[in-house]
């Protein structure tokens, strides 16, 4: 036995490290520049805080670090290439890189973009302070100038860069004195990339060895400043710039109490059906029965929800409870105790209990009568049978026993579905628990958050695959003795 | 016919089971009215005869079409029932679930007196040919239209994420449960080659081409589902074929030295490890980063669901492999490819098949949820869940829960049913 559990114990490291990756790739894949997310551009009035704010999130998120501890890249790419922050720039970058093959050079070109927009920052500053009263007149050709070099920095397509290039040649040219020939400079870097292709470096592959410096390491493991997911710190919520599990601590409780309570209900009400269905499964009121679980069974969630909500929640059919919130309008009495407030929260909690116990209560009563029926026609029955055992005694002390074992395969997976919460019954009846807050992560793209339930739930979820093995194992000798 | 005779049996075999037979028509009914829904529900007219051409616009996949002396719109919605046309046959359900008809716009009851614009302020009694006949929605959408095409929705997602997951879980399942951990014995050539096939095909496939890959992901449609599956037959016969030329240089050079290939502990830990992911929650996590799109959610719904048709099929493989059938299949020299898919397969089907079916339903649900919160599915799909998600705004328009309600009952009802009694099938 304690084998068994040790090695079970021991897979348990390598599933859990595999866990951590697919929530990492996940959180890392996610669409969107973070840092966007973080420092709204508009809600800064300094555009100098905005760049410092900027940096220092980007240090907080190791978003200057490389991704993983080994990387497998085409030979031209360059190392650094994560270092690029800006999104639609690093595109470009890759695109050139695809069609040229010579990262020296585009870098080269791109430098070249940069350096011409500085110079042209330094010339408006200039225009500004010695012409301020034709400023304004040529503003907006300034203005076009740095539009230019900007969607040229964004741009790989060469058609394109060279639409762009012939653009800025006619603002410039459009400029009303002695024009800075930044188009010459980029042009000729261009012509130097182009000459110099090399393309075959596409096509060799190059693995590179980053050390313990990457962002899955500080993410898994953590630093100074956050603790890492080992130690349950899941980084930053991009909405409310809290910890995660801060955010999510607080909804677990009403997911906790809902799964709990249903699974213990569906217990409660489906065993006994359940052996009632086994002992007579073929009479008339038992097929009713049976018939009426397999259209519950078969009946989904939100419209069994939705339908409850139209028919006991609508002043137009009958009116009897509350339609959603788990609460109140306006709380809680405040002299009221933890008695009253429960008395005031039952009609809130009847609806969401009915739709989380329905579906379950079809699927256990099934299974009980199903693993009880398999039992009934073997040896060891017969022989309670003929020491004049009544019916429902067999069944009680000898069939039930050992047709529970499917019963704890069940029981197991109640635990993962806290984490995850029951997304659909939370989202129709407003309760806050992991299941609404899941789809307000996803609808505002609060990345941090959706990966530590997804990670969670698969940490819960493999936990009672163990805690269900260990079961099985404790209550089934030959599980044990065959490993 | 080579190999149909293993499936002889299964029409005397099916006029037995009655019920099975019901639901398997009830099934194939279904796929008619999925197929046949441009022609059941449409708001383009099935014959037309306009300026002395017949025009067949509900058949056609035209824009424009010049008809006499001018030229027809083809999508030009609910002004086909303004067209002065001799003859003009509508669909039975004459909306298409895109026509927005503002006549009978805020959610008219099937009930409710519906109303027929003739212009300049003039309205009229909607024509029974026109009826909406289970109400509209908020925007003035046919709720009848939507349930027609979103059959095909409910149905074709189901069948082709359990094609998917048929093709992964009864391949893994099939070679886990055959060879299980001792079966495969390979040369540390063929290890090497394998190593290197693997490490060369997720270099071209993600590092070089990996944008393309990229945008295919961001583009949806229906190849991506085709391109990808030939991207992995691909990457499948490349690295196959270099471990069989390690294997051949091998024989040639006579290297000795054998390694047992994990295969059935790797598949086993890759069911469990996938078990654990809860996949509403990673359907909707995913599908919010990539555009929404019913390819998309196909694939990661049969990427997410073949764990559970591996772990049956590997079981039943385990069995079979000692027994006498396949032992005399063994001893007549037969290669390993034939024992393991026309000897013992068919033997396992009817286990699969109600695996698969099972698997259609929860494909189904899960689309459904999807689109019943709204995420995840494109926005302009007219499906079930959609409508029941507009439903539960409203309360009073009872006519948008209850009838797609009732069809994703049904549909959940007679694929459960089918599973239930394919699974007596095999019993018998």
């Amino acid at each position: 036995m304690l084998e068994y559990i040790l090695k079970r114990l021991l897979w348990f490291i390598p599933t859990l490290l595999l866990v951590t990756l697919l929530g990492f790739l996940l959180l890392v894949s996610a669409p969107g520049d973070p840092l966007d997310q973080l420092v709204p551009a508009l809600s800064m009035k300094d555009a100098e805080e905005y760049r410092s704010q900027r940096a220092y999130w980007s240090k907080q998120l190791g978003l200057d670090l490389p991704v993983f501890y080994v990387s497998v890249k085409t030979w031209a790419e360059p190392d650094t290439l994560y270092k690029i922050q800006d999104q639609e720039k690093r595109k470009a970058y890759e695109n050139l890189l695809r069609q040229t093959g010579n990262a020296e050079l585009v870098s080269a070109y791109f430098d070249c973009i940069r350096q011409s927009r500085q110079a042209y920052e330094q010339r408006l500053s200039l225009e500004k302070e010695k012409f301020p009263e034709h400023y304004p007149r040529y503003k907006s050709r300034l203005n076009a100038i740095a539009a230019d070099l900007r969607s040229l920095e964004i741009s790989g397509d060469s058609s394109m860069q060279h639409a762009l290039l012939a653009k800025l040649k006619k603002d410039e040219a459009a400029f009303y004195m002695e024009p800075p020939s930044f188009s010459a400079a980029i042009e000729n870097s261009l012509r130097q990339l182009k000459a110099n292709r090399t393309r075959y470096k596409n096509y060799i592959p190059k693995i590179s060895w980053y050390g313990r410096h990457n962002r899955y390491h500080l993410w898994l493991f953590g630093d100074g400043s956050s603790k890492g997911v080992i130690r349950g710190d899941f980084g930053i919520s991009y909405t409310h710039k809290q910890p995660v599990l801060a955010v999510i601590s607080d909804k677990v409780i009403w997911s906790l109490f809902f799964s709990v309570l249903s699974i213990v209900l569906a217990y409660l009400v489906s065993i006994p059906i359940g052996i009632r269905l086994a002992q007579r499964p073929h009479t008339p009121v038992n097929r009713l029965v049976q018939a009426g679980l397999f259209l519950l069974y078969s009946t989904p969630v939100f419209f069994g929800g939705v339908l409850l909500l139209m028919l006991f929640a609508n002043p137009d059919v009958l009116s009897i409870f509350p339609p959603s919130g788990i609460k109140p309008i306006g709380g809680y009495n405040d002299d009221a105790g933890l008695l009253e407030k429960c008395a005031d929260s039952l009609p809130y909690l009847v609806l969401p209990l009915i739709c989380y116990t329905y579906s379950s209560l079809s699927y256990i009563s099934r299974l009980t009568q199903t693993s009880i029926m398999e039992q009934l026609p073997l040896d060891y029955i017969k022989t309670a049978r003929a020491k004049g055992l009544s019916d429902g005694a067999v069944i009680r002390k000898h069939a039930l026993k050992n047709s529970l074992l499917p019963l704890i395969t069940v029981f197991s997976t109640v635990f993962p579905s806290i984490i995850g919460g029951s997304v659909i019954i939370e989202s129709i009846f407003t309760i806050p628990g992991m299941g609404q807050e899941t789809v307000r992560a996803i609808v505002s793209k609060d990345y941090p958050v959706v990966i530590a339930i997804i990670t969670l739930s698969c940490l819960l979820t493999m936990l009672s695959y163990l805690v269900a093995d260990i079961l099985y194992a404790w209550a089934d000798p030959r599980i044990r003795h065959k490993s | 016919m080579k190999g149909s005779h293993t499936y002889r049996n299964i029409r005397p075999a099916l006029a037995k089971h009655k019920s099975l037979k019901r639901c398997l028509r009830a099934l194939v009914f279904l796929v008619i009215i999925a197929l046949l829904a441009p022609v059941l529900a449409n708001d383009k007219p099935l014959v037309c005869r306009y300026q002395n051409t017949w025009l067949f616009p509900a058949l056609s996949w035209k824009r424009t079409v010049v008809a006499g002396d001018t030229s027809l719109n083809y999508n030009m919605g609910k002004d086909w029932k303004y067209l002065d046309a001799d003859i003009i046959l509508f669909p039975p359900c004459a909306w298409s679930p895109t026509t927005l008809d503002a006549d009978n716009a805020p959610r008219k009851s099937p009930f409710d007196k519906q109303w027929f614009s003739l212009g300049h302020g003039n309205t009229a009694p909607l024509p029974l040919a026109y009826r909406h006949w289970l109400g509209t929605t908020q925007n003035g959408q046919d709720v009848l239209s939507i349930l027609i095409h979103g059959t095909a929705i409910a149905i074709g997602i189901g069948f082709a994420s359990m094609l998917i997951a048929a093709l992964i879980g009864v391949s893994l399942g099939a070679f886990a449960g055959y060879f299980s951990n001792n079966g495969l014995r390979l040369g540390p050539l063929q290890i090497l080659a394998l190593l290197a096939g693997i490490f060369f095909t997720y270099f071209y496939c993600c590092v070089i081409r990996g944008y393309k890959l990229a945008e295919a992901f961001n583009d949806g449609g229906i190849w991506l589902i085709l391109r990808l599956l030939f991207l992995c037959y691909v990457a499948l016969k490349t690295i196959g074929g270099m471990v069989w030329i390690a294997g051949y240089m091998e024989r040639k050079l006579r290297i000795p030295y054998r390694f047992r290939f994990p295969l059935d502990t790797l598949v086993s830990k890759s069911i469990e490890l996938l078990n654990s992911v809860p996949s509403l929650l990673l359907i909707i996590a995913l599908s919010a980063f990539a555009r929404p799109s019913y390819s998309l959610l196909i694939i990661i719904m049969g990427l997410l669901s073949w764990t559970i048709i591996a772990r049956i099929t590997r079981a039943e493989y385990l069995k079979a492999k000692n027994l006498e059938y396949v032992i005399a299949a063994k001893a007549l020299g037969m290669k390993n490819r034939r024992i393991l898919f026309r000897h013992i397969l068919p033997n396992v089907m009817p286990l699969i098949l109600t695996q698969l079916v099972f698997g259609m339903g929860s494909a189904v649900l899960a689309e459904a949820s999807l689109s019943f919160l709204g995420i995840g599915i494109p926005l302009e799909s007219a499906s079930w869940g959609s409508l029941l998600n507009e439903g539960r705004d409203h309360f009073s328009s009872w006519w948008l829960v209850v009838f797609p309600g009732a069809c994703l009952c049904l549909l959940m009802l007679l694929y459960n049913k089918t599973a239930t009694e394919l699974s007596g099938f095999r019993n018998s």
